[in-house]
């Protein structure tokens, strides 16, 4: 079957077998090695990507399904001059990175919950990446990088994300 | 006079202003590639003509193998090979390289299986979804036997036998007395006994382990990746298992790993099952394992029973201990007897207890290898000597900070010579205690109304306790266990070269698995040779064709601060004193009156004539005629760092296993609801001593996420076999990971005592926050249901088990029914089902 869609702003088209799953697709076919795999089973969100503006679990999802989607990997999401997102800075200034298996989609997870949430509380932030499981930090300075970035938004409540 | 004054002006300034990256919370050098998806694990890199490894596992916990068809998959298009057990007794040759004896596996069973996901057959087909079709177009005929899963039952002569030509289960036994243990008992005022267990866990690293082959059928060299925590015991082993002389088989390791926790200690069946395949095919074959494999076949933490009987005088000294360690192997041997004397090194934990008796036994049970798991056999280690302190305190009705306060070694007496040979380098434990006690608000609980049980069946308690992280293993220890007799002491190595542009790079014979390796090493050589950080370049890979390596290298045994540290430090000091001798020249002066500041050499008496690294690198590559006579150019340097205490085993269980000795204290809060028996970390807290520490940040994140896995450990966490050696808990729906949901604070706190064995006077961090947690969450959880006088002596704290604890409790508090007012449970059940 055809599958064709948007990959970080880039159009990609290609065969595949019905039951391809949406992460090998990209891992396999498109080289979008960012995003991992960890379980099989959509327990622990290191496949996590945007797939028309909302998080999915790509290996909860056919390769077939994403066809005509727009889609954001973690290879997106850096700034357009390459520096890192603020998220991004803000998981590595508080350590919340260490084997960094589960970093990509903990970061698309917390660019959604800021899309929506500018200004997410504890209980917000901790909803919004129990998805994703990290074997390494104990989530301790992933909470408090995810904390840090919502602090540092301009006063005027602009969403960093729509800069 | 000037000149003088001069001088001492210059040297001041540059004392000053001297580098130090060195114990600052620098950012990491690998966060910006591990932040935007660029990082590289083994399964990101795909070779030319890449194939697909599937493997076929027994759903038997014993059985006897008595027929594998494989003509069916074989005929599938997309398949390319498939191995069979024939196919590998005839190919290969076992591949168990930690045990001496007694029995040697192949990397797929052979004539029997021993555990349900044993793997019996492997394919390799053109794409992933092929590969795993054609596992159901294999035939295998099994003969199923009766199975054991208990290892006190298959100790019995009765049992079924795992190896057959053993004639037992138990595959290691071996029984050491240190000091006098009759007459410690003798003179005892109080003496006393009781068992503990402590169950099958796991880490789960959140990558599983990948392995790629690839033969290369021009070169006849085998190339392989894969994410092993261990490649230098493994290359000579992966050798000798495919037959294949070491200059034309190449083992690498990528930069980036996916934690590894012990888990990836193994893994060599499956690296020899995807070069079987690839020298079958000419291909490269990857080999991806999935979750459920990875829960149900890489391995277990070690699960034991332990009895122990304790002699104490009636002021609470401990003065003698025996211990019978019952370990339990599973049904693959790799690993055998090694949590048993890893466990006998550090057995009087950070109390004085001369007399010990150590009687271990290893048995093989019908269910998963036992494994390396956030230390081998450490937390049984720690498990065994806090709960007797526990229980101790309560015999002699002394408080349990009290007990250990009168047990504990003190400061003046380090070093300290342990009765199995451990030389303690030093620490200050009581204050470790004293700080723990403090930050945590011990005092205040005890007294405090929260304490009082009840509100709402909510019930507070406290655990203190404290523990050791061994650091850095002297292979000598192995052979306490009858295993690996052909090793001993430990090193690792490293590269360092100055380039022609006077950027540094440097490469160890090790990787990191999430430590953050390259950015510890880029501060201490940007400290030793005064550059920037961003000068330095660290590989992180590992490979045995170009790395500098050993049998230790790799990432395990908290060694990287103490070995790869020290390599790290040699090198670049050889590399700086050919720079010094080449300034010298060039400066006209001594090397010894040249300093560097900034990156730039000088003599302070002569400040203005400068020369910058990178101006010595261009003598030493580009302008060969300007070095002083006789000096080889390049300015590269390799050193192997051995550990210089390290020494031989005597045989009689006393050897120095481990070389350094980090320590901590440990403190939780818990909260267990009584209806439900559900309990919850409410606080934790750790007081470390790591010794001297490169980056305290990296070092914080190492105690956070310790405490977390083990306090998971202690009340979620449980590899559930039925009565069949099925396991019930292989998927992440049935095997509970703490989710952020689940975690609790962490505050933590370091008081570090420099280890004077070590060339930074770092001791290590790595699985040494993780050993007391389980001792020190059972012992709070007691402390919460002492209202219902509950022991605590086995783990998990499910709720089952609390629940049932407190039902069966010998008092009866206010509101909550006993035993034997409770319907029971069968007749409850009978009910349910009517209904």
């Amino acid at each position: 079957m055809k599958v064709k869609c948007r990959i970080n702003g880039e159009n990609y088209e290609t065969e595949v077998e019905p039951r391809l799953l949406l992460v090998h697709l990209l891992r396999d076919n498109f080289n979008l090695t960012g995003t991992h795999i960890g379980c099989d089973t959509g327990h622990c969100g290191a496949c996590t990507v945007l797939m028309d503006g909302k998080t999915v679990k790509s290996c909860m999802v056919l390769a077939v399904q994403a066809n005509k989607a727009e889609i954001m990997t973690i290879e997106g999401f850096s700034e357009r001059d390459g520096e890192l997102h603020p998220i991004q800075r803000a998981f590595a200034e508080n350590h919340a990175v260490q084997c960094g298996y589960c970093t990509p989609g903990m970061v698309l997870s917390t660019h959604f919950l800021l899309m929506r949430n500018s200004n997410p509380s504890d209980s917000d932030i901790r909803n919004a990446i129990e998805g994703n499981l990290c074997m390494c930090t104990g989530y301790v300075n992933i909470v408090k990088a995810i904390k840090s970035v919502a602090a540092s938004r301009e006063p005027d409540g602009q969403s960093l994300e729509n800069r | 006079m000037v000149r003088v004054w001069r001088i001492v002006e210059t040297m001041a300034t540059i004392l000053k202003s001297k580098k130090r990256n060195v114990g600052k919370s620098v950012v990491r050098i690998e966060d910006r590639r591990l932040t935007t998806g660029r990082g590289s694990f083994v399964d990101d890199v795909k070779r030319q003509g890449t194939t697909y490894c599937a493997i076929l596992r027994s759903p038997y916990a014993h059985a006897r193998i008595l027929k594998v068809d494989a003509t069916a998959a074989l005929a599938h298009p997309n398949v390319l090979a498939v191995i069979t057990g024939e196919d590998v007794r005839r190919l290969s040759e076992p591949v168990s390289p930690y045990l001496g004896a007694p029995v040697l596996h192949y990397c797929l069973g052979v004539d029997k299986v021993r555990f349900v996901g044993e793997p019996v057959a492997a394919v390799a087909a053109t794409d992933r979804y092929s590969a795993v079709d054609a596992l159901e177009l294999i035939d295998v005929e099994y003969e199923p036997l009766p199975t054991v899963l208990n290892p006190l039952e298959a100790m019995e002569e009765t049992s079924p036998k795992l190896f057959e030509e053993l004639g037992t289960n138990v595959v290691w036994h071996k029984r050491f007395e240190f000091g006098n243990v009759d007459d410690a008992f003798e003179r005892a005022d109080i003496k006393f006994s009781h068992e503990l267990k402590l169950h099958r866990y796991t880490s789960t690293p959140l990558e599983t382990f990948v392995s790629t082959s690839w033969f290369n059928t021009g070169t006849r060299i085998l190339d392989v990746w894969s994410n092993t925590q261990q490649a230098g015991i493994m290359f000579k082993y992966l050798c000798r298992a495919l037959r294949l002389p070491g200059h034309r088989v190449r083992m690498r390791v990528p930069a980036d790993v996916g934690g590894g926790f012990g888990l990836k200690c193994g893994g060599l069946p499956y690296i020899t099952i995807t070069s079987l395949l690839s020298m079958k095919t000419g291909r490269p074959v990857t080999w991806v394992e999935t979750r459920s494999e990875h829960l149900t076949a890489q391995g277990h933490s070690a699960a034991g029973v332990f009895y122990i009987e304790a002699a104490a005088t009636r002021e609470g000294e401990l003065i003698g201990l025996k211990i019978k360690d019952v370990e339990e192997e599973g049904g693959y041997l790799t690993w055998a007897s090694i949590h048993n004397v890893g466990k006998l090194a550090g057995i009087n934990g950070n109390y004085r207890v001369k007399n010990i008796v150590y009687d271990g036994y290893a048995v093989a049970t019908n269910k998963a290898p036992a494994v390396p798991n956030r230390g081998i056999g450490k937390k049984g280690m720690n498990f065994i000597i806090e709960r007797t302190m526990d229980r101790l305190a309560d015999e002699l009705s002394l408080s349990r900070v009290e007990i250990r306060r009168r047990n504990l070694i003190s400061k003046s007496s380090f070093p300290y010579e342990t009765p199995s040979g451990q030389v303690y380098d030093n620490s200050d434990y009581e204050r470790l205690l004293d700080r723990v006690l403090e930050i945590s608000d011990f005092a205040s609980f005890r007294e405090s109304a929260l304490r009082k049980a009840g509100k709402e069946g909510r019930y507070l308690g406290m655990g203190v306790t404290l523990g050791i992280e061994p650091g850095t293993v002297n292979f000598s220890y192995h052979s306490t266990g009858d295993a690996m007799p052909l090793r001993s002491g430990a090193a690792e190595g490293a590269r360092v070269k100055v380039e022609s542009t006077g950027k540094v790079t440097v490469m160890v014979g090790s990787v990191s698995n999430g430590q953050g390796h390259e950015t510890a090493i880029a501060q201490v050589v940007s400290d030793e040779l005064q550059v920037d950080m961003s000068d330095v370049t660290v590989i992180g890979e590992f490979d045995t064709f170009t790395s500098p390596w050993t049998v230790s290298s790799g990432v395990y045994g908290n060694k990287f601060s103490a070995l790869d540290i020290g390599a790290v430090i040699m090198a670049t000091r050889k590399v700086k004193e050919k720079m010094l001798l080449i300034a010298a020249s060039k400066l006209r002066t001594k090397s010894e009156n040249i300093v560097i500041e900034d990156g730039n050499f000088f003599a302070p008496s002569a400040p203005d004539a400068k020369m910058t690294i990178g101006d010595v690198a261009d003598i030493a590559y580009n302008n060969l005629l300007f070095l002083p006579h006789g000096l080889e150019p390049g300015l590269e340097a390799v050193h192997y760092y051995s550990f210089p205490e390290a020494d031989i085993s005597s045989g009689k269980g006393k050897v120095r296993s481990f070389l350094t000795f980090a320590s901590s204290a440990h403190a939780a809060l818990v909260e267990v609801d009584a209806e439900t028996g559900k309990v919850t970390v409410v606080k934790y807290f750790v007081v470390d001593d790591s010794g001297n520490i490169i980056n305290p940040m990296i070092v914080e994140g190492q105690i956070h996420g310790n405490v977390a896995a083990e306090a998971s450990a202690a009340i979620l966490e449980e590899m559930v076999y039925d009565d069949g050696g099925q396991l019930l808990s292989s998927t992440f729906v049935d095997y509970l990971k703490p989710t952020v949901k689940e975690m609790f604070d962490i505050q933590s706190e370091f008081i570090p005592t420099p280890s004077p064995f070590t060339i930074l006077g770092t001791k290590s961090v790595g699985d040494g926050p993780a050993i007391p947690v389980l001792a020190t969450i059972a012992s709070a959880v007691e402390d919460a249901l002492s209202p219902f006088g509950v022991k605590i002596d086995s783990m998990p704290l499910t709720p089952e088990k609390i629940r049932n604890a407190i039902l069966g409790a010998k008092r009866n508090v206010a509101g909550i029914p006993r035993e034997d007012s409770e319907p029971d449970v069968a007749a409850r059940r009978a009910d349910l089902k009517q209904t």
